[in-house]
């Protein structure tokens, strides 16, 4: 029989004595019950070293709380640790206050509901069992997808940390898109010089392997113990095995110049971009023609403007301040959310720049050969100000369209991660976990998520940095078993696990050499010839055991007892 | 009948249902006085057998206290417990069972009202449908 | 692999009209995979059933097991002493399995709780199609491995017939022409000439189930 100890947690004073008397008194006696305590504030760091004292003393092998929410016992246990010898799964909380006291008006009703919780919680403590921790040994190896100015960035903040990076790279070199662009919207520097000297950086860095010409074919394993096969491109194979994966490979533009776009006056920011590079100030010229009116165009190609909001406000004003040129932009909407982008668009439009609001798209027409753009300005306050303006300037300067990188699905497959709307990688959580991919152990950063501009980029390169950094140092992964776990005697390899994990944690596997089945358990390197649940990247969502056909899969701290006896009914 | 009590199964979501429940003890929101809480992890968790096994072992109505849609945390656990409702219902209209006796809500950790007036709403329906006549 | 649906339960409860006690029986293999007989499937049933029949106020009692194979003696032998205690079973394997049961259990009524409805793939999760009859007579090698027999309405072996339509059957007009099919698939592999090749009919009274219970023996491997 077990024997289970009873504390009576007080909440200040939200439960009154009395009340935990009425509630006690019914199974004060009984044999399995080992003793009853009262406490005032149980979740406080003292009580529950209190706690842990008197179930040391009475060798009692389960625990019931009687109190508060379990969700502020186990926030407190996170805070300052879980002091008990008792295994976590073998105490269970009965919520008299939340659940009984304040739910329930009549005091009797109340004294009735709170006996029958606690005799659930007593009953779902007894038919609990323990659940196994375990670490898994971490080594401070990591891959890096992608080799532009994220993966870059990321790689050296690893390097700084001791961690050993390999940085894979599909083309001949590092720096990706940051190469198209001249100047940083907010740093005096060079892109260029910044790129090269990041990249001479790595070049000294012993602990950086950069792998270029290269892709990523086939990744098995799960965190810790990941198996990424790559591919060179004159078709030899290496295996890696990092510990932690980063995918940083960017997005990619897409230009279309159909029909009046394809007009010599439209180029692209990044033509803007090398055009400003390769003049000397104080005359910008284009194809020996002195250019001394630009017009940008914003929202005509992305519906996300931030990025061409940023560009068009720093090449407006280089436009302005060293080469003398009108400029105009013409938006929809300006995002200038980004730091110290709304003192750059005070200081463009301080020294002349237009900005041009309007709700209809501009009509575009060609006249003696050059682009009039048609606009009605709604910047005004008044509707009757609104007025038609029509705009020939030298250059028009117009986005190119920025989608996901077209390898973007084929990744997705080979490491297991989602998709998100708009075909991007998906972060786990777009609020709380930006940098965390579906997968434990995978991280996803910069345009891959979404078009970035380089200063956010370079931020999220550290956050991610930060993360995986967190997640290696401390050389282990603490987990316990409160994880999905597969019968391989009863699974039929029917697939629906596999496909439905969110988090990838599931593969089917092939037989032992022998053909033997091997008896259920979680041990590493054993064969199954069934799906197996990896400890590590399992979150115990439970999402499997309720889908299997088979009803092979059992969630090892919440099987299908358990749940019937929180439903507390008959039989 | 008179004084007819429906016992109400609510498995709640740990990450939506089950704060929203606490929220609504905190706000001292009545409950009705039969209902009888199951934590899952998610309502990915939830199997069409404990929806059909609630009823078949004497509650007159469950409820599902899931997250919103497209605010899983494990991505689609709420559309799997939603599915898997849907096939509760085809069985409980085959059965000849109200379907209504089944319910999933969608909400999040601050709806405790939510919550609470669910529960009463589901509570008085379950009243005028009377006791679950195929429960064993 | 074989593709089953569970049968509509008002057919079932007629069944199961004048029997008290039953066992419901599944199966680990095909119908586990479909969806419509695994051990998940047969609580689902057997809840439903005895709740249908404690309304109907002539409760039921119904056991339930999962055998790995209803279709071999051995698993079947399993379930005798259950059987014993029971007035009837009712089966949720395929028809093979049914059967299996049925000469097993001589004394006790056996009845189907699915059709057995193809040999079938997923397509995606959640869909099967057919793909074989089990004709007996494969000529996938000549239509680029998509078979007319299972797939073509009209089951030509020379088409498309006058029907197809934007690569659709007229018959069902959601499903994919399997000549459509054949010839994008020829198409694909370079060998278009074997449209031009004419399949023989076939001799469907001595080839295939229309000259009889087919029978496969194995001299060498028989025990």
């Amino acid at each position: 029989m077990a024997r289970i100890g009873i504390f009576i947690d007080g909440m200040g004073g939200s439960i009154p004595a009395p009340f935990r008397e009425k509630i006690v008194s019914v199974i004060r006696g009984l044999p399995e019950i080992a003793f009853s305590v009262e406490e005032e504030n149980l979740a406080s760091p003292g009580a529950l070293q209190r706690m842990a004292e008197h179930l040391k003393a009475e060798e009692v092998d389960r625990a019931v709380i009687l109190g508060g929410s379990p969700k502020l016992y186990e926030t407190s246990f996170n805070k300052f640790g879980y002091p008990v010898l008792l295994n976590p799964y073998l105490l269970t909380v009965a919520n008299l206050k939340e659940q009984t006291l304040q739910a329930v008006a009549n005091e009797e009703e109340a004294v009735e509901k709170a006996r029958k919780m606690m005799i659930k919680a007593i009953h779902l403590a007894s038919s609990s069992g323990p659940i196994e921790s375990r670490s898994l040994p971490l080594t401070p190896q990591t891959l890096v997808i992608g080799g532009g100015i994220t993966g870059i960035a990321i790689a050296l903040a690893l390097a700084r940390s001791g961690i050993q990076v390999y940085l894979l790279e599909k083309g001949k070199h590092l720096g990706g898109k940051a190469l198209e662009l001249r100047r940083f919207y907010n740093r005096p520097e060079e892109v260029q010089k910044w790129v090269e000297e990041k990249v001479s950086e790595i070049s000294r860095n012993s602990r950086i392997t950069v792998i270029s010409e290269t892709e990523l074919k086939r990744l098995d394993g799960h965190l810790g113990r990941f198996q990424a096969t790559v591919r060179k491109a004159n078709g030899t194979e290496a295996v890696l095995s990092p510990s932690a994966i980063v995918v940083a490979t960017g997005y990619e533009v897409e230009r279309n110049r159909k029909g009046i776009y394809g007009h010599r006056s439209f180029i692209s920011f990044a033509e803007m971009e090398t055009l400003l590079a390769e003049n000397e100030i104080p005359s910008l010229l284009r194809n020996g023609k002195r250019v001394e009116s630009v017009a940008f165009l914003l929202g005509e190609v992305n519906g996300d403007v931030k990025i061409d909001s940023i560009n068009a406000v720093k090449q407006s004003l280089l436009l302005q301040e060293a080469f003398q040129c009108q400029t105009v932009i013409l938006c929809k909407d300006l995002k200038v959310s980004s730091d110290g982008m709304e003192r750059l668009y005070r200081r463009a439009r301080e020294r002349g720049a237009l900005f041009i609001k309007f709700e209809e798209p501009p009509k575009l027409s060609i006249v003696n050969g050059q682009i009039q753009v048609d606009v009605k300005d709604t910047s005004a306050i008044r509707k009757e100000d609104e007025w038609p303006l029509s705009i020939l300037s030298d250059l028009i300067v117009l986005s190119d369209a920025l989608i996901p990188n077209p390898e973007t699905e084929n990744l997705c497959r080979i490491l297991g991660l989602h998709r998100g709307n708009r075909g991007f990688f998906m972060e786990d959580n777009p609020q709380l976990l930006r940098v965390r991919s579906n997968r434990r152990g995978i991280f996803v950063a910069g345009g891959c998520r979404f078009p970035q501009e380089v200063s956010e980029t370079l931020n999220e390169a550290g956050a991610t940095a930060q993360e995986v950094i967190a997640l290696l140092s401390g050389g282990i992964y603490p987990y316990d078993l409160s994880v999905a776990e597969v019968d391989p005697e009863k699974c039929a390899v029917c697939l629906t696990c596999p496909r439905l994990c969110p988090h990838s944690a599931i593969t089917v596997e092939k037989y032992a050499e022998k053909n033997i089945y091997i008896t259920p358990g979680i041990g590493e390197g054993v064969k199954w010839g069934a799906a197996r649940v990896d400890p590590v990247a399992c979150y115990g969502c439970g999402i499997c055991v309720g889908e299997c056909p088979a009803k092979a899969i059992t969630l090892r701290h919440q099987p299908d007892e358990l749940i019937y006896a929180q439903m507390n009914l008959s039989d | 009948m008179v004084n007819f009590e429906p016992k109400i199964v609510a498995f709640c979501c740990d990450q939506s249902g089950y704060p929203a429940a606490d929220m609504a003890g905190g706000l001292e929101l009545n409950f009705p006085g039969n209902v009888e809480f199951v934590r899952v992890p998610c309502a990915g968790r939830i199997e069409t057998l404990y929806l059909l096994k609630a009823l078949e072992r004497g509650a007159d109505g469950v409820l599902i206290f899931a997250c919103y849609e497209e605010n899983c945390q494990f991505l689609r656990g709420n559309l799997r417990a939603k599915s898997r409702l849907s096939y509760a219902h085809r069985l409980l209209e085959k059965i000849g069972l109200e379907k209504e006796r089944i319910e999933i809500c969608h909400l999040a950790t601050n709806c405790g009202p939510k919550l609470a007036e669910t529960l009463h709403r589901k509570s008085e329906q379950l009243k005028k449908l009377g006791p679950n006549p195929a429960k064993i | 692999m074989i593709k089953a649906e569970q049968k509509p339960l008002e057919e079932i409860l007629l069944y199961l009209k004048s029997y008290d006690r039953i066992l419901l029986s599944g199966c680990g293999a095909c119908v586990t995979v479909c969806q419509a007989g695994g051990e998940k499937e047969v609580g689902l049933l057997a809840s439903a059933l005895r709740m249908a029949r404690m309304k109907m106020g002539t409760p039921l009692e119904a056991l339930e097991a999962t055998p790995a194979r209803q279709c071999e003696p051995e698993f079947a032998a399993e379930l005798s002493e259950t059987v014993e205690k029971v007035e009837a079973v009712l089966s949720v394997a395929c028809g093979v399995g049914v059967q299996t049961l049925a000469r097993h259990f001589p004394k006790t009524p056996v009845f189907p709780g699915v059709n057995t409805t193809f040999l079938g793939e997923t397509v995606t999760h959640g869909v099967w199609e057919e793909r074989c009859q089990a004709c007996g007579n494969c000529i996938l090698e000549r239509t680029g491995g998509v078979c007319p027999v299972a797939r073509c309405a009209k089951q030509l072996f020379n088409g498309p017939c006058g029907g197809s339509s934007k690569g659709k059957c007229e018959i069902k007009r959601e499903a994919d022409c399997a000549w459509q099919l054949i010839y994008d698939r020829l198409n694909g592999l370079g060998q278009l000439y074997r449209m031009e090749e004419i399949i023989p009919a076939r001799r469907w009274g001595v080839e295939s189930r229309d000259s009889g219970l087919r029978r496969i023996v194995r001299e060498d491997l028989k025990v």
